[in-house]
């Protein structure tokens, strides 16, 4: 990033090849829609771009990159552009429709039952769970980009997890 | 692991921040998604063309010249309170605090001024006290009653000498008149008083701010070449001091009114202090 700053356009494009399928994933699965997964993955990266010159090393890029997109989807969320709300358990899951299973196997089962229990949580706890599954941050990174306290974060993982897990223990 | 499966469990966390656990491999399998093309090149796009304009510089010096620039205000802010302080302390702002004007005074401001200077250039000949004051608050008024008046002065300062001005008692006579408001004041105050005397009053005891009150009365009266220039308004600072019960300095005034006006009957009320 602060190559990018300096004018590198290379250390710019190594960078987004770096983040941009887990960041596209966390969006995805947060609005669980497409296009405004779309909408809100360009406002990110816009934001990145506008920001650069004032960009400081205080932070692990990956936490300062998702606290931008968790910004853009509360934003989204209070300008009601997408729904949130947890779906039904048996609602069918969020999967892009261009990725249709062909083949139901056990892990597929196991795969969409997962999928819809991501779906069914809270949006606050959904998105907790992707910060640590698709970005690999901490704890405390997870609390900085969600602007929470890190206990605040480990309540929200611990029911997500309780969830979840019964979801996949239902399957057996 | 709980056996209660709602329950939220320390160690599955635990786990699961480790990659570790059920659910976190379950999540590995899924189908996962890339970012569309038509995303990436909208992104670098906009990234290329970013770099193309020129970033406006960080304004990062804005706080801190902002921050220099409330300094500097404040600076300045105190410093010119501090000088206004010590130009809000003059000696005539604060005797005029003290003083209040008795009802038969008709000393106008420029009169109480004079004998503000006067107190204040303690050490000054007598002659250039009297020539001042004469000149300055005379030039309105006839010669003939300042050459009149600088006479009757000159009687005055004999019968109290010594004094830094004219219209200032010597600290010995001080005593001698009695101030029927208060106690008798301490003799050195009311020379302290002349030397310093708005910083002193503002701190004096209430005996003493009433002696200097009193001084000042005086010295107003004695320095008030208007009136001696004009018999009637001479006459009329006579019965005032006679009203404030200082009966020794209305005849002292009296006499030298007669002195000065020989042609002028003295007043039937007044006959009786001449005796």
């Amino acid at each position: 990033m602060l190559g990018y700053r300096n004018g590198d356009m290379a250390a710019f494009e190594m960078l987004y090849r770096r983040h941009k399928d887990p960041l596209y994933r966390t969006l995805l699965r947060a609005c669980r829609s497409e296009a405004q997964a779309a909408e809100l993955f360009q406002e990110t990266w816009a934001a990145v771009i506008k920001n650069r010159a004032t960009y400081e090393v205080r932070a692990r890029f990956t936490t300062w990159l998702y606290r931008i997109a968790h910004s853009k989807l509360v934003d989204g969320v209070r300008a009601d552009k997408f729904d949130t709300e947890p779906l039904a358990d048996d609602a069918p899951h969020a999967a892009p429709e261009h990725r249709q299973p062909e083949r139901e196997t056990e892990n597929a089962h196991l795969g969409r039952r997962l999928q819809a229990g991501l779906a069914a949580l809270p949006a606050e706890q959904r998105e907790a769970f992707l910060l640590k599954e698709e970005a690999g941050l901490s704890l405390e990174e997870i609390a900085q980009a969600m602007n929470v306290g890190r206990e605040t974060i480990k309540s929200r993982l611990r029911y997500a997890l309780a969830k979840l897990r019964q979801e996949l223990v239902d399957v057996h | 692991m709980s056996t209660d499966p709602q329950r939220p469990d320390d160690r599955e966390l635990e786990d699961f921040m480790a990659g570790k656990g059920p659910v976190s491999r379950e999540y590995a399998r899924l189908d996962q998604p890339s970012a569309p093309p038509q995303l990436d090149d909208a992104v670098l796009r906009m990234a290329r063309e970013a770099l193309r304009v020129k970033p406006k510089p960080a304004p990062r010096w804005r706080v801190p010249l902002a921050l220099a620039a409330t300094l500097l205000l404040g600076l300045s802010t105190t410093l010119l309170v501090r000088e206004q302080r010590g130009a809000l302390t003059p000696a005539p702002t604060a005797q005029q605090d003290l003083l209040p004007m008795p009802q038969a005074e008709e000393e106008p401001a420029a009169q109480t001024r004079a004998a503000a200077r006067a107190m204040e250039s303690a050490g000054a000949a007598a002659q250039e006290k009297r020539k001042r004051d004469q000149a300055a608050p005379a030039k309105p008024r006839p010669s003939v009653g300042g050459s009149v008046a600088s006479g009757a002065l000159k009687k005055e300062e004999q019968a109290m000498p010594a004094a830094p001005a004219e219209s200032m008692p010597a600290p010995a006579a001080v005593p001698q008149q009695p101030l029927q408001d208060a106690p008798a004041p301490p003799p050195p105050a009311p020379k302290a008083m002349r030397q310093a005397p708005a910083p002193a009053a503002a701190l004096m005891a209430e005996p003493e701010r009433r002696a200097y009150r009193e001084d000042s009365l005086r010295e107003k009266d004695q320095a008030a070449p208007d009136d001696r220039a004009d018999p009637d308004a001479w006459l009329a600072r006579v019965r005032a001091l006679l009203a404030q019960k200082q009966p020794d300095e209305a005849r002292r005034q009296l006499k030298a009114w007669v002195a000065a006006y020989p042609e002028r009957a003295v007043p039937d009320d007044l006959k009786a202090l001449l005796n």
